[in-house]
């Protein structure tokens, strides 16, 4: 699915509400036909419900830290025992992870800090991996990135689609938008506007969706 | 472990190394240069004054700023997730007093007994002041100048303008008299709450998310973590140590007085920036905090040993710790752009 709209129509602050990072004014959840009460973010990642936060420098990613803590933060607690962390297991996850997304990196002990913006972003895609998840609402993933690790972002979200994953992809550009998604939602000045399958979504409907009238 | 997603079959381009370097790990530690610093001064002041380096001279060193010592563990916390607590001198007297009155009007004796009670009434305190920053959302530095004066009253308030000499405290103050294996309690006490905050910090779930909170508090909630939970837990430590840094102080001293600790927690906060710990939160560590308080009682310890009069001392010391401090930020400053050189794209 797609989520699009003009910048500032309010698209990422409805998965940030939905992900309990804002607090909504009005509105529920559903998932899987059933209601879900999520307060805070914790409470959407047991239900399931990943966010690939847009910025990646400021909410996705703690810079100074090396790359497989970065990786294993959301996870950590599933291999602590007793409280201790189990660094071997979260080292081995973590490398795992990584290689997956083929990012630049030498070690997994690299400062976050180190990478560009495209490495840092699959760094922020294997974190997203390592959880437990059935929806992933990733928000701008390309924005800023280079054509190769956009090429992977895209094949990465293909591979999680096909295993019947939910995608929410929220994005500003039109080819990303109609090359990606199933069904695309417009939104404008905070309010849904419209919706549209794969085969009738044109940019030029979509802008036009997308403007205030 | 099952990943949703596999990249096995596009093949994976490229393996990781496993380790990291050990050269890199030492020079990138600010603790390092820290030690050297340290080391320096105290060749220093051994050779201007011989009497520095003795065992007893070091144990009476320790005891003494045992106190600090232990409190500095707590700011460590508190300055990690980016926060400050400028109560905790305030939380000393006030545990302190509140024992010391007990143990005057003869309510109760046993040194257990008062030590846990201290304890108790330092974690009540820390556990409000977090309660209002956590919660309450005011900033740590209004919150805790808030309770600072608080607590300071309730001191004065419970010692009813009284205070609680040794002949009062009875059996209390041998608590810091005594020795265990030749070493004083007290630095038993201060040993103990090391090794326990190292390994807490540096081993388990709640340092991890207490790092990650400091170092970025947005990514660390959307990470899943409880940022709210961390800082009411961090301050609430801040209390219990300094409940228990109260309870000590009373016992070294032999007397419990409702002004005790008043400025000291200055003293805490400086042995935790010479140390390294950032002010910003997110960077520090148990090592550098105990070479940092260390380097803050060796420079005490010091200027009246090479003989500067005492009017003199803290301007000294102010000026020791300025230049310490400056080093290390230029030397972090050096690391973090020799980190970006070797950025890859």
């Amino acid at each position: 699915m797609g989520l699009t709209g003009l910048v500032g129509a309010g698209r990422t602050e409805v998965m940030e509400s939905i992900c309990g990072i804002t607090k909504p004014d009005a509105g529920k959840v559903y998932l899987e036909g059933q209601e879900v009460t999520i307060h805070k973010p914790i409470d959407a990642m047991k239900q399931g419900i990943i966010l690939l936060p847009e910025n990646r420098q400021t909410q996705g990613l703690i810079l100074s830290w090396g790359l497989g803590r970065n990786v294993t933060l959301p996870t950590m607690g599933k291999y602590a025992k007793n409280g201790f962390n189990d660094e071997k297991k979260e080292r081995e996850i973590s490398k795992e992870l990584l290689e997956e997304v083929d990012t630049k990196a030498v070690t997994i002990f690299d400062p976050a800090s180190s990478l560009s913006g495209g490495n840092q972003q699959k760094v922020v895609v294997a974190k997203a991996l390592g959880q437990e998840m059935k929806v992933v609402i990733m928000d701008e993933p390309t924005k800023g990135v280079d054509v190769g690790a956009k090429a992977e972002i895209y094949s990465i979200m293909g591979d999680l689609a096909k295993k019947g994953y939910g995608i929410i992809l929220i994005s500003s550009e039109m080819p990303e938008i109609l090359g990606m998604s199933d069904r695309i939602i417009v939104m404008c000045g905070g309010k849904v506007t419209g919706e549209l399958s794969r085969e009738e979504a044109t940019q030029e409907k979509i802008l036009e969706l997308a403007m205030e009238k | 472990m099952s990943l949703p997603w596999r990249n096995k079959d596009r093949g994976v381009k490229k393996k990781m190394k496993e380790n990291n370097s050990v050269f890199k790990r030492i020079t990138s530690s600010r603790e390092a240069s820290m030690v050297i610093v340290l080391l320096v001064l105290c060749i220093i002041v051994t050779i201007l004054s011989p009497s520095f380096l003795t065992v007893k001279s070091i144990m009476d060193m320790l005891k003494n700023n045992a106190v600090t010592m232990i409190m500095a563990l707590g700011m460590l916390c508190v300055l990690l997730i980016g926060g400050i607590d400028i109560s905790v001198g305030s939380t000393l007297a006030f545990s302190g007093m509140a024992i010391g009155m007990l143990a005057k009007r003869g309510i109760i004796n046993s040194t257990p007994l008062l030590i846990l009670i201290a304890v108790i009434v330092g974690t009540i305190c820390g556990l409000l002041v977090g309660l209002v920053i956590a919660y309450g959302k005011v900033p740590p530095i209004i919150a805790t100048l808030g309770f600072m004066y608080i607590y300071r009253a309730m001191a004065y308030l419970i010692s009813n303008s009284e205070w609680a000499s040794a002949d009062a405290l009875g059996d209390f103050k041998n608590f810091a008299l005594n020795k265990i294996l030749g070493i004083n309690n007290v630095i038993w006490v201060m040993i103990i709450c090391y090794v326990i905050f190292f390994i807490v910090m540096k081993w388990t779930k709640t340092g991890r998310k207490i790092y990650a909170v400091g170092s970025n508090r947005e990514a660390a909630a959307i990470s899943g973590i409880n940022t709210e939970r961390v800082e009411l837990f961090v301050y609430t430590i801040m209390g219990l140590l300094a409940g228990l840094g109260g309870a000590l102080a009373v016992s070294i001293y032999a007397s419990a007085q409702p002004n005790m600790f008043d400025g000291e927690e200055m003293d805490v906060i400086a042995s935790c920036v010479l140390g390294g710990v950032s002010m910003s939160g997110g960077r520090g560590s148990v090592t550098g905090v105990l070479i940092g308080s260390f380097l803050l009682a060796v420079i005490a310890k010091a200027l009246p040993l090479v003989g500067i009069s005492s009017i003199a001392q803290n301007t000294v010391q102010g000026v020791i710790i300025l230049i310490v401090i400056v080093l290390n930020v230029v030397t972090q400053r050096m690391m973090d752009r020799n980190n970006l050189k070797g950025r890859e794209m």
